[in-house]
């Protein structure tokens, strides 16, 4: 495709200029995004359409810290420690050797509705929870570093900017597992929107913009927006 | 401001859509400074766009960092608008350092309404500790905010803020000397500013909370040794009615004024007050109390007493108080006694029943610390008994007289009538202005005949008054000599034959008179009056044959009257070189030729005075005075430079000779004085003049020719460069000197004769392209390669840069200077071309760009390859106009200036960057982005939005209006 019709602007033909020079493989990530989305929706096939453009923009969004590269501190992704780790813990689970979770209950005279039941299990298999937990939570701290190395230009997850990011970072995520959030039977009127699905990706976009694009740019997209902020209910025509 | 009701309310995709964009700082500056939609607190609260201001911090070099942070502004324009919700973001964020939001709090807090500001109150009560964090914060308006919480319905809050803000709270720093000072929230300007606006919205409580917070000011501010009625405000506070105009306890004095204003005011309940502070162990609230009912009873003098019943019960209430005064002798304390006499003479003329009896059964016995039940006056060791009785008799009658004299001889009793009248017999009356003493502080001491009394005086007359009067040595601070010396100085000056003839008369008086004559000589040579040089060799020879030894007998303090010959020989010393200085031949009244032998035996013992001594030197010299400094003030340096003068000013005389053989026994180390070397260094011009063959002969041994030169020389070469103008004759003179230091310049420990703005290595440098733009010196002159070859990138840099500075400074200059200069430049700018890592060496080039001396094509290339060559390169805010009129002759070269210089960010510059970014980045983008180059626009656009990124959010509008033809409205797509 020709970066032509459908929902293709020249603004957005101008950031995919940008991400073609920074990545051509994260242009392409985008490019597809913008197509799936000018494309029309083929009845039957709602799903498939949303989840690879979820996949799109996850693996965009993913991607780009690595690929702007100019934040000092940029922690690495921790996916795949996360990952690790869990399959450590199934793998500890497991080699519980099937044992009846009863059978391994701990005799306790206090037991009440505030002290949960206890039960002994084997250390390694108590150091594979620790182990998982705690890559869970450094997992999501990295990611919103990784995210505001992308949006703020700096590390500093505190900052309102971030939210939009990342809202539409769990968007992504949510329709890209459709299985999960929206079982096979689902209609598809219930399925996000295209307006929804644009909203999100706008809001991605205009980050970008601001981090690729001419300040003066990103200056005037805002001038609209706080026209727009300041418009005065219908009829009200006084100063 | 209009109402909320005339908005829309936000959608969350909205606000997430203005937050994905306010990414940068200028960007949520643009968006903050023009949102005006109050629903937006609410909505971007929300999302915690309010939640995380940055703090203030110290940075590891020292400086504090408050970053701004411009959603406050948009908070504050809310405040009125939408005030719960204002309120609740700041409550939020009221305990953030950071200095921006805490100027925005104050000036919401005057906007909210008061139920929603007194929220506030809590955090922002802990503020005055932090005084980094209120840096910025506007003391005058957190007074109106206690103000309006006051009178707002929130009176509890606003007790507690003005409680946090204008309670003493103790010192925070150690006091060096005085008292300590109590601190509070705001500045002790502010303070005294806003105190009595404060004052009056504490409505019931203003005494009990002014006088609680005037009670811990004389806490914190008396040593922690000191008991609770200690007191010193007496000396800070002389009356409680007028306030200093220059307190060094402004809190203090601001605190007094109010509590005597709010007791003033206390109407109907001041009887009842003045009674209670009457009695208060604070000696300071007693002294208000006491002036307040003073005043009272001077306004009821007027008025017929008792006059109905509610003045009559008033009256009575006062009349109790006096009375509780009068039967009160702690009163009588001197720190009270501001208050206390005028009150007592109120009283007597009030005659309203007031029973004056107990203090002059005060006055008889006698002052307090006099008294049996009292300390007792301190006796000295060597006191006799029977002396330190009558020492007491003395001090007890003096206080009486003070005190009687102050009450005034009428309405005393008879008894003490008496005493006074024997009072002023026995110790002379005492003088009263405004009911008080006057100690009046002098900056010196007085004469005791005026200027204009002895100018009328007969030179008889006037040698008698010199030659009888004595200083009293019981008038402290009287007249003195000295004082009368600089009068007599003056007399001299207007009328130097005033002695003629007299000279045997003048020997007979106090060697400090004496020096004031010859003083006064001198001022009048300098004033262009003649003098009898014959007169003044006969007093100059008789006073350097007086022993310098001899101590004198003088009189009064040290600095009262001369107690050795010293200052007198200083001074003949002075007369005779101001004699030198001038000229005959030019119609002044110099020192003659057929003087000039006898001038000369008079310098040549001067010039073999011990001072400067060694140990002089040591203590005074190096770090702390340069040594051509020391020789202005010491004995054998000034000697020095009288002689080269004598030989300067009679060359090739009997004179000149023996004076030069005088100067041979103090080069070349036979004087090790450094300030004789550099009195040396300052005659060469002179010396080179009218004796060259001399000063040729011994060059090398005065300034050195070979290294490591010793310090004397150092200091004569070094002085010598500083004193004179470049000139080659001196730079052939000097030209072994200057290559043998030349290689040695560059060492910590080289010794600078007199220390300018230009350092030693630096004024050899001048002095070598002085030569070379001058003309006289070729470029490629051994001694210039030297000096180039041997100095450092950053020394050659100043040197050139000091050039292109002169440069600037000429009204006009031939083409010849300006060629010179310019192919000077050239070379060294072909030398960085070659070597890079020397490109220091052209941080100076901006002022030939300023100097408006060359053209812009010549200057252009040339500052934008500095620039591209020295990273961080400093225009020192002084191209900024030229580089924008540059611009539309070259835009291109222009434009790559500014790259250079901003390319790397306005960050850390931003103050050096103010120039061009104020005065060249707007018309160099605008010549830019004119210019038919598409890549050169391309380039003036980047530059632009980087700018902008940096903060410059009006940039492009400067740019725009400057790229519209004259006239034209409407703006040019960029």
């Amino acid at each position: 495709m020709g970066l032509e019709g459908g929902a293709w602007s020249d603004e957005r033909r101008s950031l995919h200029r940008q991400l073609q020079g920074l990545d051509p493989q994260l242009a392409g990530l985008y490019r597809h995004a913008i197509d799936l989305l000018s494309a029309p929706r083929t009845p039957g096939e709602e799903k498939a359409r949303l989840a690879l453009i979820g996949h799109c923009i996850r693996e965009l969004i993913n991607s780009i810290p690595d690929a702007l590269g100019d934040v000092e501190g940029l922690p690495a992704s921790g996916r795949q420690d996360e990952d690790r780790e869990r399959d450590a813990l199934v793998s500890a689970y497991e080699g519980f050797g099937g044992l009846d979770i009863d059978a391994a209950a701990v005799e306790d005279r206090n037991e009440s509705a505030e002290q949960p039941r206890l039960v002994a299990v084997p250390l390694t298999l108590f150091e594979a929870v620790g182990r998982w937990a705690t890559s869970v939570r450094v997992g999501a701290s990295t990611v919103a570093q990784r995210d505001s190395a992308v949006v703020l230009g700096r590390i500093d997850t505190r900052d309102a900017a971030l939210r939009p990011w990342k809202a539409a970072r769990d968007f992504a995520m949510k329709i890209t597992h459709f299985k999960r959030n929206y079982p096979l039977g689902s209609v598809p009127e219930l399925l996000p929107s295209d307006d929804e699905v644009m909203c999100h990706l706008e809001n991605i976009e205009a980050s970008l913009r601001n981090r690729l694009g001419a300040f003066f740019d990103s200056l005037d997209e805002l001038t609209d927006l706080i026209a727009q902020a300041n418009e005065l209910v219908d009829g009200d025509e006084s100063e | 401001m209009s109402d909320s009701s005339r908005y829309r309310i936000p959608s969350e995709d909205q606000v997430h859509a203005a937050l994905a964009r306010l990414t940068k700082l200028p960007l949520r500056r643009a968006f903050y400074s023009k949102l005006e939609n109050p629903h937006w607190v609410a909505a971007l609260a929300g999302q915690g766009a309010f939640r995380n201001p940055p703090e203030t911090e110290v940075m590891p070099d020292g400086l504090v960092r408050s970053d701004p942070w411009p959603e406050i502004d948009y908070l504050v324009r809310m405040a009125p608008v939408a005030s719960a919700d204002v309120a609740s973001v700041l409550e939020s964020i009221a305990d953030s350092t950071n200095q921006w939001v805490r100027r925005g709090i104050v000036e919401a807090t005057l906007l909210l309404d008061p139920t929603d500001a007194a929220r506030l109150v809590p955090k922002m009560k802990e503020w005055p500790c932090d005084e980094l964090a209120n840096f910025r914060m506007d003391s005058r308006g957190v007074a109106q905010a206690i103000v309006r919480l006051l009178r707002g319905g929130a009176h509890r809050e606003g007790m507690q803020l003005a409680q946090a803000f204008f309670g003493p709270r103790p010192a925070t720093k150690n006091q060096t000397y005085g008292l300590a000072e109590p601190v509070t929230g705001v500045e002790p300007y502010w303070y005294r500013d806003s105190l009595p606006s404060i004052a009056d919205a504490l409505g019931r409580s203003r005494l009990p909370v002014l006088t609680r917070w005037l009670r811990a000011h004389q806490e914190y501010s008396n040593p922690s040794t000191s008991g609770a009625g200690y007191d010193t405000s007496h000396v800070w506070r002389e009356s409680i009615r007028t306030s200093a105009t220059h307190s060094s306890h402004e809190v203090g004095d601001a605190l007094v004024d109010e509590v005597r204003r709010a007791l003033v005011e206390s109407a109907e309940a001041l009887p009842k007050w003045l009674c209670r502070l009457l009695k208060d162990n604070q000696p300071l609230l007693r002294r208000i109390a006491l002036d307040v009912l003073t005043e009272q009873i001077e306004a009821l003098q007027e008025t017929p007493p008792g006059a109905t019943a509610e003045s009559a019960e008033f009256e009575a209430g006062l009349v109790a108080a006096a009375q509780q005064v009068l039967g009160d002798e702690s009163f009588l304390d001197s720190g009270l006694r501001a208050e206390y006499m005028p009150f007592v003479r109120a009283c007597s003329a009030w005659g309203s029943g007031v029973d004056l009896g107990p203090f002059f059964d005060e006055v008889r016995r006698g002052p307090l610390w006099l008294r049996a039940e009292a300390q007792g006056f301190p006796a000295s060791d060597d006191d006799t008994s029977e002396e330190s009785e009558a020492q007491q008799e003395d001090h007890k009658k003096r206080w009486q007289h003070t005190m009687l004299t102050l009450f005034g001889a009428r309405g005393l009793p008879e008894d003490l009538q008496a005493t006074l009248a024997a009072l002023d017999d026995e110790y002379g009356t005492i003088e009263v202005r405004d009911g008080s003493f006057h100690f009046e502080m002098r900056t010196g001491s007085t004469s005791p005949v005026d200027l204009d009394t002895m100018l009328a005086m007969s030179s008889d007359e006037l040698i008698d008054q010199l030659r009888t009067w004595h200083p009293d040595r019981d008038v402290f601070m009287g007249p003195t000599h000295e004082a009368q010396g600089r009068v007599l100085s003056e007399v001299m000056k207007r009328d130097p034959a005033r002695f003629a003839g007299r000279l045997d008369d003048l020997k007979t008086l106090r060697p400090t008179y004496i020096r004031a004559v010859v003083s006064g000589w001198r001022a009048a040579l300098e004033a262009g009056e003649t003098l009898s040089w014959d007169d003044v060799l006969s007093l100059s020879e008789w006073i350097v044959d007086l022993d310098e030894s001899v101590e004198l007998s003088s009189e009064g303090d040290a600095f009262d009257d001369d107690s050795n010959y010293e200052p007198l020989r200083s001074e003949v010393l002075r007369l005779l070189e101001a004699g030198l200085a001038l000229r005959v031949d030019l119609g002044t009244s110099g020192v003659a030729e057929s003087d000039a032998p006898r001038v000369l035996r008079l310098l040549g013992g001067y010039a073999e005075d011990p001072k400067p001594t060694p140990e002089y030197e040591a203590e005074y010299g190096g770090t702390n005075m340069d040594s051509l400094t020391l020789s202005l003030n010491t004995v054998r340096p000034i000697a020095i430079r009288a002689l080269i003068r004598l030989v300067h000013r009679f060359p090739d005389t009997t004179a000149a000779t023996d004076a030069l053989s005088v100067l041979d026994r103090h080069i070349a180390g036979r004087d090790q004085s450094l300030a004789v070397a550099a009195a040396v260094g300052e005659g060469t011009g002179r010396l080179y003049d009218a004796a060259t063959a001399w000063i040729q002969d011994r060059v090398s041994v005065v300034f050195g020719d070979r290294a490591p030169t010793a310090a004397f020389q150092q200091v004569a070469l070094s002085t010598a460069l500083a004193t004179h103008r470049p000139h080659m004759a001196l730079i052939e003179l000097l030209r072994q000197p200057l290559t043998v230091t030349i290689a040695m310049m560059e060492d910590p420990a080289i010794v600078t004769g007199w220390r300018t703005d230009r350092t030693f290595p630096q004024l050899i440098g001048d002095w070598v392209v002085a030569a070379i733009v001058g003309g006289q010196m070729d470029p490629d002159d051994p001694l210039a390669q030297e000096w180039f070859e041997a100095a450092s990138a950053e020394l050659r840099g100043q040197v050139l840069g000091h050039l292109a500075w002169q440069v600037m400074r000429a009204d006009t200059l031939s083409e010849e200077v300006l060629e010179r200069v310019a192919e000077l430049w050239d070379r060294r700018i072909a030398h960085v071309h070659l070597h890079p890592e020397d490109a220091l060496e052209l941080s100076g080039v901006y002022w030939l760009a300023r100097s408006d001396k060359f053209e812009v094509e010549w200057w252009l290339p040339r500052l934008e390859h500095a620039t591209s060559v020295l990273t961080g390169f400093d225009t020192h805010g002084m191209v900024g106009e030229r580089l924008a009129s540059a611009s539309m002759i070259d835009p291109d070269t222009a434009l790559k200036v500014l790259e250079n210089i901003l390319g790397h960010g306005t960050q850390d510059r931003e103050f050096s960057h103010y120039d061009l970014l104020e005065h060249a980045v707007p018309q160099v983008l605008a010549s830019a982005l004119c210019a038919d180059d598409c890549e050169l626009r391309r380039r003036a656009t980047e530059l632009m939005n980087r700018l902008g990124d940096a903060g410059y959010i009006d940039l492009r509008d400067r740019v725009e209006s400057l790229m519209k033809p004259p006239g034209q409205a409407g703006t040019t797509d960029l």
